[in-house]
């Protein structure tokens, strides 16, 4: 049986309000968020469902959702909320949340910010051919767009040997100082 | 007046190669002087923002932190950049806690005052559709196109400056000033699932699908777009997507500044056009060589209209001048008012003309309408 839970729907909506300066409480299940969500038809709980879940603090179920991590942030539902609610920025701000909690979470969408992340803390710029290529053996897809690759490389849009950034010193320290700010 | 500060972002230098190179082949010939941001960096879009706040404003600040040495403007092709860029320009300058919190995290301060562009924004503030519209030199009539904006182009239109959420114009009102046929359609904001195009397919396939299916409804030609994660999307993944759904779209997909430059009159080399999956040029040619028919049969026409004109002048003067002749010798003290010779010769002149071409003129007709007629048939 689910049970509501007052506290942590109460220190949710504060962490919100703070982080995205959005409030779960204007909600009133319209549903305009769902209707435009271009994604939804892959997610678990519904957009105006996360919300309400969120009100009656069914956090923890909230960020381990397939929702927070498909969500796409095209900001189509916070263009058409009628309460003015920047719904994607209470998705942007779960999403973050689950990273910085270490939440256990499906699909493989976290993934592929991790290692975009160490890529261009390394190189200072994304070297997308090498990206791909770690991302595909992360998520054990190996053929993962092998089908691009030819017409990629005869364009001459594959970038071979990756190259160093001169700024990319300073972009690995502040991958390194936010993390370990975030935990 | 200082060079503006131009950000190309990572995919401009491979995978959008041709869109970095066309932006500043057309900034060039609009006379805005650019120089590239020195050593920047990833701005952090999509996954910084999606990983932690402070991550992604730092990023994006380092480069508005870069762009100050050379400059207080700041423009990106890229919206996913832009919108990053704007984000922390935004934040950053509103927030002195959350900028002394950046800093931190940052080897040199930003102390700065840099202001973010988007590319549509740049060209319409600086140069203006008049001044556009006065430098095309190939006519584009023929050249069915919709503009695609993308998600981060126009919304939220607070960020962006657009006129509307979902509606927005800036690109429209570009490709009207260079003479592109514009149609119209409701998709311009629609996602086309860019942001998750390598892990979640399904979501990229379905919105790519649904954007090439409405473009073709809407009487497009061609998709033009300003985002070059779209255009990889709609062109490069337009194959698997097509083979994913069963469907079978053959569209080509241009960048903003490639149509702009062809109207411009630089070539389709000058526009990279090759480097496209779904090859663009035979259209583009096509719509070309159809302007120029067009603008030939029309010109041909206006010369068929005015030797028309001009014989119908001369046989209405001859005319008039024999009736004039004949009824002054005829009787003087009888003869009808001058007037209504001319009129009664008109009158008579017009029926004949549809049956019977006049001797006086190649084709015949002195009735506009039945002109027409004989044009459709």
């Amino acid at each position: 049986m689910i049970r509501y839970n007052a506290a942590d729907a109460a220190s949710m909506r504060e962490k919100l309000i703070e982080r995205a300066k959005a409030d779960v409480a204007d909600c009133y299940q319209c549903g305009n968020c769902t209707a435009g969500c271009p994604s939804a038809f892959t997610f678990d709980y519904m957009p105006n469902q996360v919300m309400r879940m969120l009100q009656v603090g069914l956090v923890d179920e909230v960020l381990a959702s397939k929702s927070v991590q498909l969500c796409i942030q095209c900001l189509t539902c916070t263009a058409r909320c009628p309460r003015n609610i920047d719904i994607a920025g209470i998705f942007e701000t779960l999403k973050t949340i689950a990273v910085a909690d270490e939440v256990k979470v499906p699909e493989h969408a976290a993934t592929f910010n991790r290692l975009f992340i160490d890529n261009i803390a390394k190189y200072g710029r994304l070297t997308e051919a090498m990206f791909l290529v770690r991302f595909n053996l992360a998520a054990m897809k190996p053929m993962n767009d092998a089908d691009l690759g030819m017409p990629m490389l005869s364009k001459g849009k594959l970038e071979i040997v990756p190259k160093k950034a001169k700024g990319a010193d300073e972009v690995g320290r502040i991958v390194r100082k936010t993390m370990e700010k975030a935990k | 007046m200082t060079a503006l500060a131009y950000y190309p972002g990572c995919s401009l230098r491979h995978s959008a190669e041709e869109f970095d190179s066309t932006t500043r082949t057309l900034l060039k010939a609009l006379d805005i002087d650019v120089q590239e941001v020195p050593d920047w960096t990833c701005c952090g879009a999509s996954p910084a923002h999606m990983t932690d706040h402070l991550l992604a404003q730092a990023l994006s600040t380092r480069n508005l932190r870069q762009a100050a040495l050379i400059s207080d403007e700041f423009m990106a092709p890229c919206p996913a950049c832009y919108q990053r860029e704007k984000n922390a320009e935004i934040e950053v300058h509103a927030d002195d806690e959350l900028r002394a919190e950046v800093n931190s995290v940052m080897d040199k301060p930003y102390t700065g005052n840099v202001r973010v562009y988007n590319l549509p924004e740049l060209l319409l503030e600086k140069v203006g559709p008049e001044v556009i519209a006065g430098l095309v030199k190939v006519d584009l009539s023929q050249l069915k196109v919709v503009p695609y904006y993308g998600c981060l182009l126009g919304r939220p239109s607070e960020l962006t400056g657009e006129c509307d959420n979902e509606q927005p114009m800036r690109m429209d009102v570009l490709l009207e000033a260079v003479g592109a046929d514009v149609k119209w359609w409701n998709f311009k904001t629609e996602c086309c699932g860019a942001s998750v195009g390598v892990p979640k397919k399904i979501i990229q396939q379905r919105l790519t699908a649904k954007l090439l299916e409405q473009a073709v409804h809407a009487g497009a030609d061609a998709i033009v777009t300003a985002c070059p994660l779209c255009h990889q999307n709609l062109d490069m993944r337009q194959a698997q997507t097509n083979s994913a759904l069963g469907t079978n779209y053959n569209m080509p997909v241009l960048y903003l500044t490639q149509v702009m430059g062809l109207a411009m009159g630089f070539t389709a080399d000058e526009m990279m056009l090759e480097k496209h999956a779904i090859d663009p040029r035979p259209l583009v040619e096509k719509a070309i060589a159809e302007a120029a028919e067009l603008k030939a049969e029309e010109a041909r026409k206006a010369a068929d209209k005015a030797a028309k004109a001009k014989a119908k002048a001369e046989k209405e003067a001859a005319e008039a001048g024999a009736t004039a002749e004949r009824s002054a010798a005829e009787s003087a003290a009888e003869a009808p008012p001058a007037a209504e010779a001319p009129q009664a010769a008109e009158a008579s002149a017009a029926p004949v003309a549809v049956e019977t071409p006049a001797p006086t003129s190649d084709t015949g007709g002195t009735d506009p309408a039945a002109n027409d007629t004989e044009a459709a048939s």
